[in-house]
């Protein structure tokens, strides 16, 4: 507790000079000579300070932005930069995802495999290679429908597709060299005509091929789940049968929604 | 243009309505800074601050007279005022022993002009003057004094005392006896 002792009660006359002094102080005219020398220059000075502020101010819909602090919510400072850094991302990570995942995007795994893959040098090879994996071919897979190997991509998981030069003739075996007489130097020189320019071949045409990740990989094999099942074919179960009751498989997958996904028209 | 209607239209922003505030109120503003502190460059500098923050918060002023704003701007000048003196470590350590109260001869005290008063409180330091100002001039309580200056009420009393003391000394210096001793 206190032990101060509280404000003594002022007596009549101490009241009275206190309020003559109060009442001559509070006076607005009281004291000419001590107002302000320049009133102009002050005025310029306070008016620079509340134009400074009102410059750094910024009116945003939300309420009073002012040295980047916003008042109206109780934020701290900086806190429309980091707004604005979250908007960006917001906007740019969604925008990044889309592009990632176009199918033409070419990734830098599959570029190295481009390098690295023999080309392909017989149709014969090509109609084995697009064919699907050999554990579906050694499971009687479907066989209804014959696949475009350019188009009909959707089904064949790691598939690459690179250009590849046109099949040639197989080489003719060599003879081995015979020894030849060396004509005379004067025939070389007068009498041979000059060989004929050979024209330019035709630049090799470029084709694009579809080759199974079999062939690239040959020890890979589809996981059993999706082995027996046709590329490009989606199954969906709607969930018309009854749980209870046991079905063929056959009858199963009668009732089976069937989307095809492949882009070749039927 | 009265000034409601000034009040008003610095609300919104204009200048014209903001200077002519400035140019009624900043010379009694200037004389209350100048009774706190003790150079008139100081009593500027603390002046523009007191108006900036007049101008800044005048939104939120509720006019109610002109006594309410001079009340209120006063109020401001006085804060900035200790703030200021606050920074400055103006205020002097003195001791809690409370000196005798002498009265004084109210009658030729009553009959002082205003300058006279103020050439009078100036000459006192810095901490007897705070006080004195905010207990004498303003009215103000020894606790809330204290809990201002962040002192004990024992030596807002003790300022007060000795400020009167020294009050009586200048005024005698003037060669005009104004204390009246106590015959007990």
């Amino acid at each position: 507790m206190s032990r101060e002792t509280p404000d003594e009660p002022l007596g009549a006359a101490e009241q009275h000079w206190r309020k003559h002094w109060q009442k001559t102080l509070r006076e607005p005219d009281a004291l000419p000579g001590q107002g302000l020398a320049d009133k102009d220059a002050a005025w310029d000075k306070l008016f620079a300070r509340l134009n400074a502020r009102s410059r750094r101010s910024l009116r945003l819909p939300g309420g009073l932005v002012s040295g980047f602090r916003i008042t109206g919510g109780g934020l701290g400072p900086f806190s429309a930069y980091r707004i604005a850094v979250a908007c960006i991302l917001v906007t740019l990570i969604p925008v990044s995802r889309l592009f990632h995942d176009r199918p033409g995007a070419v990734r830098p795994a599959a570029a190295t495999e481009f390098r690295v893959t023999p080309p392909l040098r017989s149709p014969a090879t090509l109609t084995v290679t697009t064919s699907v994996a050999p554990a579906t071919a050694a499971s009687g897979g479907p066989k209804g429908r014959k696949r475009n190997p350019v188009t009909d991509r959707a089904g064949s998981i790691g598939v690459k597709a690179f250009p590849t030069a046109p099949v040639a003739a197989p080489p003719a075996p060599i003879a081995p060299p015979a020894a030849i007489p060396a004509p005379p130097a004067n025939i070389l020189a007068e009498s041979m005509p000059p060989a004929p320019v050979a024209p330019p071949k035709p630049a090799a045409k470029k084709q694009w091929k579809v080759v199974d990740i079999n062939e690239l990989e040959p020890r890979y094999t589809r996981p059993p789940m999706v082995a027996d099942r046709r590329p490009g074919l989606l199954r969906l179960g709607i969930g018309l049968g009854d749980p209870g009751f046991p079905e063929s498989s056959q009858a199963r997958e009668d009732r089976r929604l069937k989307i095809d996904l492949s882009t070749q028209n039927h | 243009m009265n000034i409601p209607e000034q009040i008003q239209d610095a609300r919104c922003g204009s200048a014209a309505a903001q200077k002519a505030l400035f140019d009624h109120l900043a010379d009694p503003m200037m004389a209350l800074c100048c009774r706190y502190l003790k150079s008139r460059e100081d009593a500027e500098e603390v002046l523009l601050d007191g108006f900036y923050k007049f101008f800044f918060h005048l939104k939120e002023f509720r006019y109610q007279g002109e006594a309410a704003l001079y009340a209120w701007l006063k109020k401001i000048m006085v804060n900035e005022c200790l703030m200021f003196l606050r920074r400055r470590h103006a205020f002097s350590v003195v001791s809690d022993k409370t000196v005798e109260d002498l009265p004084l001869n109210v009658e030729p005290l009553a009959g002082l002009s205003a300058a006279e008063i103020f050439e009078l409180i100036v000459q006192l330091p810095v901490g007897y003057r705070t006080v004195f100002n905010l207990h004498v001039i303003e009215g103000m309580e020894h606790r809330e004094i204290a809990r201002l200056l962040g002192i004990t009420e024992g030596t807002s009393k003790s300022q007060l005392s000795k400020a009167r003391l020294l009050l009586q000394k200048l005024l005698l210096q003037k060669g005009i006896n104004y204390v009246k001793r106590n015959t007990r």
